[in-house]
């Protein structure tokens, strides 16, 4: 085992437009699979485009960005990662 | 080595099940009583007899609030206590795991008659509480950054279409065919058969998921009462089942997707150990219940199962060769879309099914001369997007 350090720039693997959100969350969004360059694939929300099915493709170059993910029951805000697109 | 070298012979003697559906006044254990009396009935086996029970259930206790202890609880009032009683979680392979269990413990030799049972109970008044605790059957690190189960599946049948060219017309036939199939079925919770276009126009879930290609939540309990080969003749039994092959696996991480590259899935990984313990080859299947929780991806498993070569489960399913009539014949029942997903109760009612079709008792849905038919169930899903738990059984006659 070696810890690695992980880029925070990756290229979408597959996304999927949820129309249907579950609680906590607000449809529509985007939830995709990004591939980093050193090997993983990960799960995340993506932001900084429109939910529509025109706004991504497979191969699409992202950036990682800190965001708020969604509320706690008291509404804190609870913070995590999320992938955008990089602008061209 | 097969089974049978090592281990003694199991049968299926019979089977019930509760219809699945929308029951809103009956409890777990209302659920399973059902099933299991009309397996005990099937088998020609008195309670009293029953000596080992593994009960599978996923979410009753998010649902119910009952931890812990649920097989003891729900067995109870329908008449059981004082026997080994094992609690099994394993997602929506839950059941298919429980049947596992009863299956080793006559193959050891430590019992000679077992129940396995399936239950599961989905729909309250409270929708976003049943939604959650789905959620829930995916690994907390995703389901915490807001990954919803039916997205992943459509991000899934996306690689398939990436891979195979195939069209959302294309894989909206997978539920053309198990729509009108689980019309056929009476324990089915949607018995309507749907055409190409009225399942483009329901609702839009996740491209290229639409609503009638996804299983949906639903109450309902199946049960298999097991025993070793040398107790059946003590029993008025019809055709007695054999269980051939029983395998379990866990998700694993992958170097890369098997949908984007020719490595093996963990589904392919699962079906080869049974194979090998049944000593058979795909070739020797002759109908197959796969865990369809969204429609197309019973492609995915027809090419991992080894039915069809990958990338031809398209023109397979276009040749007509999964139709009760095709020369594979899978999801007979409707499969999950059709027959509904009460998730902890699925993988007997898949058992369920095989051993109606190679007893030729599955009516109109019969498959003409079945001789062996294979279960497989893939539950849960995994950081890396895996599934977390997968079986596959392969029953004979």
């Amino acid at each position: 085992m070696q810890e690695t350090a992980l880029s925070s720039r990756g290229k979408i693997d597959t996304f999927a437009v949820v129309h249907v959100a579950p609680m906590g969350f607000k449809a529509p969004y985007i939830q995709a699979f990004v591939d980093l360059p050193e090997g993983p694939r990960i799960f995340s929300l993506i932001t900084g485009c429109e939910p529509s099915e025109d706004a991504l493709k497979t191969g699409a170059e992202v950036e990682l960005v800190i965001d708020k993910i969604t509320e706690d029951e008291k509404g804190n805000d609870l913070i995590g990662y999320k992938f955008r697109p990089i602008e061209k | 080595m097969k089974v049978e070298e090592i281990m003694r012979e199991v049968v299926v003697l019979g089977v019930g099940m509760h219809p699945f559906g929308r029951f809103l006044d009956k409890s777990l254990s209302d659920l399973a009583r059902v099933a299991i009396w009309d397996a005990l009935k099937d088998a020609h086996v008195p309670a009293k007899d029953v000596q080992v029970a593994y009960l599978g259930n996923s979410i009753g206790g998010l649902i119910t609030g009952q931890e812990g202890i649920r097989a003891q609880t729900i067995l109870s009032p329908c008449g059981f206590g004082g026997i080994p009683m094992v609690n099994v979680e394993n997602a929506c392979a839950s059941a298919s795991t429980a049947f596992r269990g009863v299956w080793l413990e006559i193959a050891s030799g430590l019992y000679d008659v077992g129940l396995a049972v399936g239950v599961e109970k989905m729909f309250l008044e409270d929708r976003a509480r049943t939604i959650s605790a789905l959620i829930s059957v995916s690994q907390i690190e995703l389901s915490k950054m807001g990954m919803q189960f039916v997205g992943e599946a459509a991000m899934r049948c996306k690689r398939y279409m990436r891979r195979s060219g195939g069209t959302k017309e294309d894989l909206a036939l997978v539920a053309v065919k198990n729509s009108y199939n689980g019309s056929l079925n009476p324990y089915a919770y949607h018995r309507k058969a749907y055409t190409l276009e009225e399942i483009l126009n329901s609702p839009l879930i996740a491209e290229p998921l639409h609503l009638y290609m996804t299983s949906t939540i639903a109450d309902g309990a199946a049960a298999a009462v097991l025993c070793s080969k040398e107790v059946v003749k003590k029993y008025a039994s019809k055709t007695p089942i054999t269980v051939a092959a029983c395998a379990l696996k866990s998700g694993r991480y992958r170097e890369s997707d098997p949908l984007d590259s020719d490595l093996p899935s963990t589904i392919t990984l699962t079906a080869n150990e049974a194979y090998k313990q049944a000593g058979m080859e795909p070739k020797d299947i002759d109908v197959a219940e796969v865990h369809d929780a969204m429609s197309p991806i019973e492609l995915v498993s027809c090419e991992d199962l080894g039915f069809c070569k990958k990338g031809e489960g398209l023109r397979f399913l276009k040749e007509g060769r999964t139709k009760i009539t095709g020369d594979i014949p899978i999801n007979t029942s409707g499969g999950l879309c059709a027959r509904g997903h009460p998730v902890g109760a699925t993988g007997i009612a898949q058992v369920s099914e095989i051993v109606w079709q190679l007893r030729g008792e599955a009516g109109p849905r019969q498959v003409a001369n079945a001789k062996v038919g294979m279960c497989e169930d893939s539950g849960g899903v995994l950081v890396d997007g895996d599934n977390a738990a997968f079986t596959n059984i392969i029953l004979k006659r």
